[in-house]
């Protein structure tokens, strides 16, 4: 990238912490800041009065409190997906890799049948057909509907991994083939799988704002960002703060995503 | 040409695999859908609602087939799929493809508008963006970084706060004035363009440091002639490339953006009928996506081949 000068390091360290302090100390939290404490005295107030940081929204609720509740929620539907999508999809597309099979048949066939379908689609109507609402119904869908990224990006990388001599060599040594795929191939995928990796938490953050924002696949009153920035749509005359929160958060933490994948990307070989 | 008769035939298998392919692409969809709903629980309970009596299961179960084998129910509604006959919606008893195909054209006019505005758009820009370092560029690249984090609900939202309600400009829904096209079509423009503008930048500061444009400098030619001769011509390659593959990226933006701005399409009704449980209308919206995606695919490959002749023996780049 042309533009990296250092407080992009700073910037994507805060926001590092600040997510894993959250996530770590969330029910500590709540319990100072509830998410969901309505004051009907106080309804709408504006940023930093009442003892409002960020305003309260047409319930009496705390915005701040609510942008911390929806951070953890984003963020853990986002880490489980991207871990539910990267596992199957690597070990996919590296079984297939070290071999040609019905299985990489299979798996090509797949990747360009989902890189036709548009999979927030996809997600929508699963989640619809399982009349799943919660975070596993999303977890699950987002995860098991993205995974062939992962499996396109194993097989390509790892076709050429396994052509190595040192892997050819522990191979013809008689080293057992998890241990092969442990010590010797999953190392060599790890630069770009890391990227890949990072790019994909910052895209399940937007589809699940996304989903959330629509009303399909999370439980009624649960405070995430997209449902906040649904329910702001209501007030948006008088009580600009809350689309401006939720907002500012979804695009501080994507943008610190894509700025970490590309710090990832300049340092990898 | 040297051997136009080969390009012929090459089209033409190609049509062939084109055709076989989305036949492969509609059975794989129609198969996961309807094992999807199967799987999920007795679809006549969904038809007829939680509260329904066993005569009235009874009755939906024989009225829609669920009462035979699971193979049998498949090869019905295969047949059905066949004949454009997806079922009627659980709404309002309309044939549900043919509700889908009412919709389809409010999506059609807003992706091909927004298709439009992100070439017009991006293509000046880019082509600058890569011919120059200076501090102009450098504050437009960050701008585009800040644009590129943003997802097109947020921007949507912010766009309408600003516009709709903020000024009063424009109107923020409605549908069949050119100006209620407006934020609709800016909203998706946001998050196309960065990616659009990135690859044209690429291409064309590539194509500058080409050898053909240094033979064509070195006889003569001017910075115009070789911008739109040699450079612009070999930037847009990529980005025909680029919109073909954002297409069904642009279609899930549209089913947000489509719902911001109570815009009737297809976005708009699957979000309506997945919120309403009405699975045929969800069915038929899935089908008809993914062959749309399918057919802009195969046109965007179409027109590389013609726009670009190295394409045309050796297939597909990689």
């Amino acid at each position: 990238m042309t533009i990296r000068p250092h407080w992009t390091t700073l910037l994507m360290a805060i926001v590092a912490g600040f997510c894993l302090l959250v996530i770590l100390f969330g029910g500590l939290i709540e319990t100072v800041l509830d998410p969901r404490a309505m004051n009907l005295d106080w309804r709408l107030s504006p940023p930093l009065t009442h003892g409002f940081l960020l305003g309260s929204d047409a319930f009496g609720r705390d915005v701040a409190a609510r942008m911390l509740a929806g951070l953890r929620w984003s963020v853990s539907i986002a880490t489980l997906a991207t871990l539910i999508a990267s596992v199957i999809g690597v070990t996919l597309g590296l079984v297939a890799a070290r071999r040609e099979s019905w299985l990489s048949t299979l798996l090509r066939q797949i990747t360009t049948f989902t890189q036709a379908f548009p999979a927030f689609v996809l997600a929508v109507t699963v989640i619809a057909i399982l009349r799943g609402n919660g975070i596993q119904a999303v977890v699950l869908t987002l995860g098991l509907i993205t995974w062939p990224v992962f499996a396109r990006v194993a097989y390509a990388e790892g076709q050429a991994i396994f052509q190595r001599e040192y892997v050819l060599a522990a191979a013809m040594m008689g080293m057992s083939r998890m241990r092969l795929y442990l010590r010797h191939v999953l190392p060599g995928l790890v630069p770009s799988l890391s990227v890949l990796i990072v790019f994909h938490f910052a895209e399940m953050i937007i589809a699940e704002s996304a989903l959330s924002f629509l009303g399909i696949g999370t439980p009624m009153g649960a405070p995430t960002w997209g449902v906040m920035l649904s329910e702001s749509q209501t007030y948006i005359r008088d009580a600009p703060w809350l689309l401006i929160a939720p907002a500012g958060a979804i695009v501080t933490l994507i943008m610190t995503a894509h700025l970490f994948a590309q710090h990832l990307r300049t340092r990898a070989p | 040409m040297r051997n136009p008769g080969g390009v012929l035939s090459n089209l033409l298998r190609r049509a062939a695999t084109g055709v076989r392919d989305l036949a492969l692409v509609t059975l794989a969809t129609t198969t996961v859908l309807f094992f999807l709903i199967r799987l999920t629980g007795d679809p006549s309970v969904m038809i007829a609602g939680e509260s329904a009596t066993p005569a009235q299961l009874a009755q939906v179960r024989a009225a829609y087939g669920f009462d035979r084998s699971l193979i049998e129910q498949y090869l019905v509604y295969a047949g059905k799929v066949l004949h454009f006959d997806m079922g009627v919606s659980l709404q309002d008893g309309q044939s549900a493809i043919h509700k889908v195909l009412q919709a389809y054209p409010a999506t059609l006019m807003l992706a091909a508008a927004a298709i439009t505005a992100n070439i017009v758009i991006s293509v000046p820009i880019g082509a600058w963006l890569g011919q120059s370092r200076g501090a102009a560029a450098r504050v437009v690249r960050i701008a585009l970084n800040v644009l590129q984090g943003m997802p097109g609900f947020v921007s949507a939202l912010l766009l309408v706060n600003i516009f709709a309600v903020g000024l009063g400009w424009l109107p923020s829904v409605g549908y069949g004035r050119p100006e209620t096209l407006i934020l609709p079509v800016v909203s998706v423009v946001s998050f196309m363009a960065p990616k659009l503008i990135r690859v044209i930048e690429a291409n064309t500061s590539a194509a500058l440091r080409s050898n053909f444009v240094r033979t064509a400098r070195s006889i003569g030619a001017s910075n115009r002639q070789i911008l739109w001769r040699h450079v612009l011509p070999n930037a847009l390659l990529g980005a025909i490339a680029l919109i073909g593959a954002e297409i069904a990226a642009m279609l899930t933006g549209l089913v947000i953006i489509e719902t911001i701005f109570a815009w009737p399409g297809i976005g708009w009704l699957l979000v309506q009928s997945t919120l309403n449980l009405d699975f045929p209308v969800v069915q038929a919206i899935a089908l008809v996506m993914v062959v749309s995606v399918f057919l802009a695919n195969a046109a965007t490959e179409a027109l590389q081949t013609l726009a670009d002749p190295r394409l045309r023996t050796k297939g597909r780049p990689e």
